[in-house]
């Protein structure tokens, strides 16, 4: 990971005696606490030194206090998905994903297109549904697909993703990469395809990029469903902090018990924030902040937790980007839907 | 050599001269006087008078020599319970706010106003004379004060209302319990009023005078703090107050509950006091000191910072009154005072007493009145069971409530103008005037009226 603004940070004292501004700097570069609201204003209550009068530095420290009380309300807009995109290949899940671009076509009038790979004519059943616009043209690579999606200006991809790698005929880490859109991959037989969009877990992965994030799995709920937030912070995450901070140097349990302690802060607040942009709205959404794994806390969560879509990822200057862990979700799950954004 | 020069004699000194007593009599009008104008720091000030008192009053032979081990003079004229109990309080206090019990409150309370300005007047007033009543009333102000700017900002509110009401309210909830302010820990002390009686005897007082107040506030204040009328700005201001998150003031929720247990103990234990075994022979700055002892252990991570935080400059200022007041006991100032007091009470009463002590804190700190008031009126056990009751009450409404005439009157009120002037809503001093004169006009007539009620019963 490049952080283009590590060198402007000094990267010297222990991180317990660095001032709440320069933290706070570290985590905005590093995507920990960054939002385009501007929402997470981390303000510690750092010892002032020079200031003579007692009672001014209370005042200011409790004020400091109520303001970090103060959580902002995000202004998280819903994203209209008027022109999805599905990608039909004749598998055995390509069913699954015509039912959920009809439940687009129905639920959110979505004007729906189907793709279809030239080595695989779309399969009779699925593909014809009345409403759904076949490309007469079929493509031939996953950079041909980049271009169909790009050309229908789609604001979803769907498409199955066959057990066999042999018989996929996409590749879908080049598909996330390359489009504007996020893409769902299906991995199993979905009956009902309602309740993929009743409970949602939303993998933050240590990110916090962009409000527009949320703005998909508050999209994509149901009325009266969940979205559920898991943040974990993991060992990359501190790590990531860390390095810009105290450059080579080895991290110690004393500092990386405060690096958590100060992520932990700026995370929840952050999910706070995110839980408090919901209030009128007729989901519910919740979180769960932790440390340790990621792989391991998302498996946990998704087997206890009754989900039908996992959303990970994040867009980054309107490209999709996507991280290790990210990349391990989107390969690893397979009971449910995968939202990649 | 001065210590030796001072030991003590408990039997009085004679040669007590009109020109004596008249010379020191000046030294503490001098005194008061540069206190009142704030010139030279107030500790200070009062350990150099106090100073120049102890020579010249060794000078002209007050405190002779005697044989044998004896405290110096200056040891014995010193209220050491009162300087236990504001040690001890200061030190409780200052690690149970860390532990955000009272931030967790000022934010519930908060949510609880639904963000409406007449609802956040009323609610934030109690909030004030509540905390001022087991807090200092400075962390009060500084606490509830800090909330209602940063409230206001977010509400688009004119937090001087507010703040100026809240600074107001310190004083009232001042009234509330014996260790709620400085001139009631005296003034108990001198006249062996126990923490429930005092409670038992404040408290009507305080509810009656808080409702006066919230109603000449809604009159004051006009607009700036009437209800919201339209549904869409009632919608609107709940949703700012409830993303408010009372626990992101906490930092350690085991000791936040910790801190919640011991507060209540320790108000138990003051209540209590008298009934308690172990208690019953102490006074009751060993439950101030021993409430700070365990809260130390609870928070024994920082406890050189929790001595910090000690107002040590108060402390001393203590030292130095009380060595002024016990020399002039000696010089026979504070008789003569005490003669035209006694002249005063019989002409006006304890009411007119009351309206002096008033008139006089609203320009000076009301420390060094209640101190000198307390030794002139308690001199001996024998004159404190002569002074009728209602005395007591109307120096300590007298002294708490002359603070709300003028800006300078009281530390809270100082406090409440200094966050108006950081954020830029500066108050003059005849502006405070015209708003806290209205207020504690109010409150000092029905403070007249309580009195009166009082002499009927406790008389």
């Amino acid at each position: 990971m490049v952080f283009p603004y590590a060198a402007d940070v000094p990267a010297r004292a222990h991180v317990q005696s660095r001032s709440a501004s320069q933290f706070h700097a570290v985590v905005k570069m590093t995507g920990r606490g960054d939002n385009p609201a501007r929402c997470v204003d981390l303000v510690f209550i750092v010892k002032l030194r020079g200031v003579d009068d007692m009672r001014e530095r209370a005042l200011r420290e409790f004020e400091a206090v109520f303001e970090q009380a103060s959580i902002p309300v995000l202004d998280i807009d819903e994203v209209q998905i008027a022109r999805v995109s599905l990608v039909l290949k004749g598998t055995a899940f390509a069913s699954s994903v015509a039912k959920l671009g009809a439940y687009f076509q129905s639920n959110r009038n979505a004007n729906v297109t189907v793709h279809w790979h030239g080595d695989a004519k779309p399969a009779a059943g699925p593909a014809d549904q009345p409403g759904f616009d076949v490309l007469e043209q079929p493509f031939k690579s996953t950079a041909e697909l980049v271009g169909q999606i790009s050309i229908a200006r789609s604001q979803l991809v769907i498409l199955a993703e066959h057990e066999d790698i042999d018989r996929r005929f996409v590749n879908f880490d080049d598909l996330v990469v390359g489009v504007k859109p996020p893409v769902m991959v299906v991995r199993q037989e979905i009956d009902d395809v309602s309740r993929v969009f009743d409970r949602v877990l939303h993998s933050l992965s240590g990110n916090f990029r962009q409000t527009e994030n949320f703005a998909y799995s508050f999209s994509l709920v149901r009325d009266k469903g969940l979205v559920h937030l898991l943040h974990v912070i993991d060992d990359n995450e501190v790590a990531d902090v860390r390095e810009v901070l105290e450059g080579q140097s080895a991290l110690d349990d004393v500092e990386r018990e405060a690096l958590i302690e100060r992520l932990t802060r700026v995370g929840e607040r952050y999910l706070k924030a995110v839980v408090a942009s919901r209030r009128e709205r007729p989901f519910d959404v919740t979180y769960l902040l932790g440390v340790g794994d990621v792989l391991t806390a998302v498996r946990n969560e998704l087997s206890r937790g009754d989900y039908g879509l996992l959303i990970v990822g994040r867009h980054e200057e309107g490209h999709s980007h996507v991280e290790a862990v990210d990349y391990q979700l989107m390969h690893e799950v397979s009971q449910v839907p995968v939202l990649a954004l | 050599m001065l210590a030796n020069a001072m030991l003590a004699a408990s039997e009085a000194v004679a040669d007590v001269t009109g020109v004596k007593t008249w010379t020191f009599a000046a030294i503490l009008g001098v005194t008061l006087l540069l206190l009142a104008t704030e010139k030279i720091h107030k500790t200070v000030l009062v350990l150099l008078s106090a100073g120049v008192c102890l020579f010249l009053g060794d000078y002209w032979g007050f405190f002779p020599h005697v044989e044998g081990h004896h405290l110096p003079v200056y040891i014995q004229m010193i209220e050491w319970e009162v300087i236990g109990i504001v040690i001890g309080a200061t030190v409780f206090v200052e690690i149970a706010a860390r532990s955000g019990i009272f931030t967790w409150i000022s934010v519930k309370i908060l949510k609880l106003s639904k963000g409406d300005p007449f609802k956040l007047l009323i609610l934030f007033a109690i909030l004030t004379a509540v905390f001022s009543a087991f807090l200092d009333n400075i962390t009060a102000m500084i606490i509830v004060g800090s909330l209602t700017v940063v409230a206001c900002r977010k509400l688009d509110l004119d937090p001087k209302p507010f703040l100026i009401s809240e600074g107001i309210m310190t004083n009232v909830g001042g009234l509330l319990t014996l260790i709620s302010s400085i001139p009631n820990i005296i003034i108990g002390k001198t006249a062996d009023i126990s923490y429930v009686k005092f409670l038992i005897v404040a408290s009507p007082y305080v509810v009656i005078a808080t409702a006066a107040t919230m109603i000449a506030a809604k009159v004051v204040f006009g607009e700036k703090v009437m209800p919201l009328k339209s549904a869409e700005d009632k919608e609107r201001n709940l949703a700012l107050v409830n993303a408010f998150d009372e626990w992101e003031t906490v930092k350690d929720r085991a000791f936040f509950f910790q801190a919640i247990v011991a507060v209540v103990l320790v108000i138990l234990g003051f209540a209590l006091k008298a009934q308690i075994p172990i208690l019953r022979d102490f006074g009751i700055e060993v439950v101030a000191m021993g409430a700070a002892v365990v809260m130390m252990l609870l928070h024994a991570k920082d406890v050189e910072h929790d001595l910090d935080n000690v107002e040590w400059s108060l402390v001393f200022f203590f030292i130095g009154l009380f060595t002024i007041i016990g020399v002039m006991e000696k010089a026979e100032v504070l008789s003569m005072i005490g003669s035209l007091l006694d002249w005063l009470t019989e002409e006006a009463g304890a009411v007119g007493l009351m309206w002096f002590t008033a008139l006089f804190s609203s320009i000076t700190d009301n420390i060094p009145l209640a101190a000198m008031l307390a030794k002139i009126f308690g001199a001996t056990p024998e004159r404190v069971a002569e002074v009728p009751r209602e005395v007591w009450w109307a120096i300590v409404f007298g002294a708490n409530l002359g603070g709300n005439i003028t800006p300078i009157g009281s530390a809270s009120t100082v406090v409440a103008c200094t966050i108006m002037k950081q954020h830029k809503l500066p108050i003059r001093f005849l502006e405070f005037v015209k708003i806290g004169g209205v207020f504690a006009f109010v409150q000092l007539v029905l403070a007249s009226g309580y009195l009166l009620i009082l002499q009927q019963f406790i008389g």
